[in-house]
């Protein structure tokens, strides 16, 4: 009886997945091709600029991951990140430790790091999940501050060396660039694959029905628990690669900043889709780019965040599911039309808000 | 007896500065107990407050002491109203921003933007080299506590806390708003549906913490020096300090500012490097043991 009700409920759910599952590939398939042939066209500064947009890119997809189809919205992702950073830049520059021990390292770091907040902050959820993560968040910026003899405190850990690969140095822009992008497109691929088996399904149970899934006989607290970890592995990659680009790390990474530009990547994105995250990174970094270019323009001053912080108060706002996240409403009546049209579809009873401002889209 | 010396003055400055903590933390809690939102742009109000404090205070000075020079505490009363204000106007608009976006989550998210806003324009305003107020002579004599000289400022940081706690004690527990206030915390629907206008509520105790942590900007300015990036340090302490006594309480953030006071005090006292660890793992004990903090109610509520 439990195995039967099981089995459908993941039929019912994988259904669901496969709907979405051509047009993403397509999609992937495009901009993967367009992503590698741009240094053929793109200028440095360009190459640099998607860089930095995709790696912002990753971490909002390790908080899309977590918010989208974990229900969870985080606001310590920064602190994986920063963990990554941390230990490349300390291993790599102060004590001179080869990358291939440093980078695996790093990851490890920043995956035991999320399983130690995931321990405190997957017992709550909604607010109070975002209140701990904000505070585990703070932790990691005040103990990378305050702990001078190991961080560097304020200045942080500056001229870290990027390491070689294939006789190509990462520290160039167009070697940097394609791993950036084949790491991206690797984790993009890797999850979503992840989410397609029966413990990718559950997630989604989990997130739109906790209470039905535990009665069902699913571990919640422990599914919560893995998916904190490797929202953590994401962002730590992001992180390896985030401190080979800029060279330094400091604070800052934990800064409310550093997260807002996380968040706002993965609204502008739509929350419930993993490749949006990967889009609106490098939409934001571009868009923050821009914004900090006309404020030079026209105002003679560097003090873009003003208008960022606005930026990002206005897409809350009106655009709460994203550019690529369509609407509630809108997708009803898309897939009434829809499921006319094709004259089959399956029943759609058995997803519901998730009541917390991400809709749960399975895509 | 340096040692001695020290630990009183430790104990002191712990005390002060748990007393400033409960102030910046009261609003805080109250706006998270009545709508379930948490201000992330609570620190970036008390900076404001303190900027707001700084210019309103040093304009008045110099009017003032150009007629009266005897009244030239005048100046600093007037920074302290003008960072409540300031802070109550930015409430304000919070409140009005909020109202149209749907959940809690969402809301909390849309005060981060605001507080980077606020942070940005602060430091294109007054620059970023730390600042303070200059507090009035009245009330900036040294007293002798425990038969150490004490500056009496910080003397009367620890009263103006008390006032605070008094006050909105009175406030929520004696009068018709508190009871609607408290009334709300429990049960905002109940207390839509019986006719008060929630809306309006929020907009009140929004205000009221707004003005509460602006006031305590400039306070807490005219002892310890502000700066860009202390918006930030402050929004850590608040929320540590709540997480410990307990969201939505009270008493819980009387008591989590004094353990973080302490804390704090001593740590950057005797373990410079480590006095974050102290307070992160106090935070994390307290989590792991009561994840609803010390004063806390269920947390899975809501």
């Amino acid at each position: 009886m439990h195995t039967e009700i099981r089995t459908s409920l993941n039929e019912r759910l994988a259904d669901t997945a496969r709907r979405g599952n051509r047009r993403d590939v397509t999609t992937a398939a495009v901009l993967m091709a367009l992503a590698v042939l741009y240094p053929l066209l793109g200028t440095t500064f360009q190459l640099q600029l998607l860089t930095s947009g995709l790696i912002t890119g990753m971490v909002a997809m390790s908080f899309s991951l977590l918010a989208g189809f974990g229900g969870m919205v985080s606001l310590a992702q920064m602190a994986f990140y920063g963990m990554a950073a941390y230990v490349v830049g300390i291993g790599g520059h102060d004590m001179g430790l080869p990358a291939l021990l440093t980078v695996p390292l790093a990851v490890l770091s920043a995956a035991v790091l999320a399983g130690l907040f995931g321990l405190i902050a997957v017992r709550s959820s909604g607010i109070y999940f975002l209140i701990m993560t904000l505070a585990l968040l703070q932790m990691f910026f005040g103990v990378a501050m305050q702990w001078q003899s190991v961080t560097g405190g304020y200045n942080g850990v500056a001229g870290i060396q990027a390491p070689e690969v294939a006789g190509f140095s990462l520290g160039d822009a167009a070697p940097l660039y394609l791993v950036t992008v084949i790491v991206a497109a690797a984790s993009y691929l890797g999850l979503r694959w992840l989410l397609r088996t029966p413990f990718g399904l559950t997630l989604q149970g989990i997130r739109d029905r906790p209470e039905r899934m535990r009665a069902l006989g699913f571990r919640v607290q422990l599914h919560r628990w893995l998916l904190m970890v490797l929202s953590g592995v994401i962002a730590g990659l992001a992180g390896v690669l985030g401190v080979y680009y800029h060279g330094v790390v400091s604070p800052d990474v934990a800064g409310l900043t550093a997260s807002l530009i996380v968040v706002l990547s993965a609204l502008v994105g739509g929350v419930s889709s993993l490749v949006g995250g990967l889009i609106g990174g490098i939409l934001v970094t571009v868009l923050i780019s821009v914004v900090s270019y006309l404020m030079q323009q026209w105002f003679g001053t560097s003090h873009y965040w003003t208008v960022v912080g606005l930026i990002f108060v206005v897409v809350v706002k009106n655009f709460p599911n994203g550019i690529f996240g369509v609407d509630a409403r809108t997708r009803r009546v898309l897939e009434r039309v829809l499921t006319r049209w094709t004259g089959a579809g399956s029943g759609d009873g058995a997803r519901a808000p998730a009541g917390n401002g991400t809709s749960p889209q399975t895509r | 007896m340096p040692s001695y010396f020290q630990f009183v003055l430790t104990l002191m400055n712990g005390l002060t500065y748990g007393a400033l903590l409960f102030a910046i933390a009261s609003g805080f809690t109250l706006v998270f107990g009545l709508m379930r939102v948490l201000n992330l742009s609570h620190g970036a109000i008390y900076l404001l407050g303190a900027y707001v404090g700084y210019t309103v205070s040093r304009t008045v000075t110099d009017w003032v002491t150009a007629w009266l020079p005897a009244l030239g505490g005048v100046g600093w009363v007037a920074g302290v109203c003008g960072a409540g204000l300031a802070g109550a106007l930015i409430a304000l608009v919070l409140q009005r921003l909020i109202r149209g976006v749907d959940g809690e989550l969402p809301q909390t998210l849309l005060t981060l933007g605001l507080a980077i806003t606020i942070g940005d324009l602060c430091l294109w305003i007054w620059g970023g080299l730390p600042l303070t107020l200059e507090p009035p002579e009245a009330v900036s004599q040294a007293v002798r506590i425990a038969g150490i000289p004490y500056p009496g400022y910080r003397v009367f940081v620890i009263a103006f806390a008390l006032f605070i706690g008094v006050a909105l004690y009175l406030l929520l527990f004696r009068s018709q708003l508190g009871r609607i206030i408290r009334a709300g915390v429990d049960n905002r629907e109940m207390v839509a549906a019986t006719g008060v206008d929630i809306d309006r509520l929020f907009l009140k105790v929004f205000m009221l913490g707004g003005a509460l942590t602006g006031v305590s900007g400039a306070i807490g300015g005219s002892y310890l020096a502000f700066q860009p990036g202390t918006d930030f340090e402050i929004l850590t302490i608040a929320l540590f300090v709540v997480v410990i006594g307990g969201l939505g309480s009270l008493l819980g953030s009387a008591v989590g500012a004094v353990i973080v006071g302490l804390i704090d005090s001593f740590g950057r006292a005797y373990f410079s490097e480590l006095s974050m660890f102290l307070l992160s793992g106090t935070v994390i004990l307290v989590l792991a043991f009561r994840t609803q903090g010390l004063f806390g109610r269920s947390v899975e509520r809501g």
